[in-house]
């Protein structure tokens, strides 16, 4: 609510409420997780097109995109039902939401883990037995760019999950 | 998992107190309260008892795996006896 006892005041907080700023800034600091859906999707897709980059590109600006992709997912993590952005003990229920978050992510990150660790050693057979010319890991970037790969899957994966089990918002509370 | 009825709300009601009054008594959030009242989360034994006791009732009042009768059913029960 802008404030109202000086004009030029009131005329500067009502500019910044209209900026969204202080709501999103509200909603952040309260004791509600925020539920991500949309956000970690393109976040994991940028992930993807970064490894891609890697592979197909260049061999530093792939990298620099998956650990883009990471640390924002990180950040915006911290703000769901996975993370404990404000610091604060959490009480069962929480602390459940944010075990099986991360247990669904890390899950994830061990699947795509296996799964291109197959892909990979097959892939170095196929170019030891001249079968063709597959990607393979190679340089320190390459390793870096999978690590925080396997990293953005994680925190992803972990905020869309928890996201997914929290309950939807309580529209009765009034008395709190 | 099998869900588990409360009576929380009910109880909170005649206590008046709020939800945030209750959760600081139970040491959770208040928004847990909320969920546990609808129905969208299952307590633990600890957090069960821990609420029994702020209404200083047994746990059985407050929580069942049948739904409570609604207060004008319980009411009208109690006048047929």
């Amino acid at each position: 609510m802008p404030y109202q006892a000086d004009p030029l005041s009131e005329k500067l907080d009502k500019f910044a409420e209209k900026t969204g700023m202080p709501a999103l800034s509200r909603k952040l600091n309260s004791t509600m997780p925020v539920r991500f859906r949309a956000i970690p999707l393109v976040l994991l897709a940028a992930a993807v097109a970064g490894l891609w980059v890697q592979i197909a590109v260049s061999d530093l600006f792939g990298y620099l995109v998956v650990m883009i992709a990471w640390m924002v997912g990180s950040g915006v993590q911290a703000f769901s039902a996975a993370g404990n952005a404000r610091g604060a003990k959490l009480d069962e229920r929480e602390a459940a939401l944010v075990r099986s978050g991360h247990f669904a992510g890390g899950l994830a990150a061990l699947g795509v883990a296996v799964l291109g660790c197959f892909l990979l050693g097959m892939a170095s057979v196929a170019n030891q037995v001249r079968l063709g010319d597959f990607w393979v890991p190679g340089t320190g970037t390459d390793w870096f760019a999978l690590a925080f790969f396997l990293l953005a899957v994680e925190a992803n994966v972990a905020t869309m999950a928890a996201s997914a089990k929290l309950p939807p918002d309580l529209d009765d509370e009034d008395d709190e | 998992m099998k869900r588990i009825y409360n009576r929380i709300a009910v109880f909170r009601a005649e206590a008046g107190i709020s939800r945030k009054a209750l959760a600081e008594k139970v040491g959770v959030n208040p928004q847990t309260i909320g969920f546990l009242e609808r129905g969208d989360y299952n307590p633990s034994l600890e957090m069960a008892l821990n609420i029994a006791q702020v209404f200083k009732v047994p746990v059985e009042l407050l929580f069942s795996f049948k739904p409570f009768p609604s207060v004008a059913e319980a009411l009208l029960g109690q006048g047929d006896t």
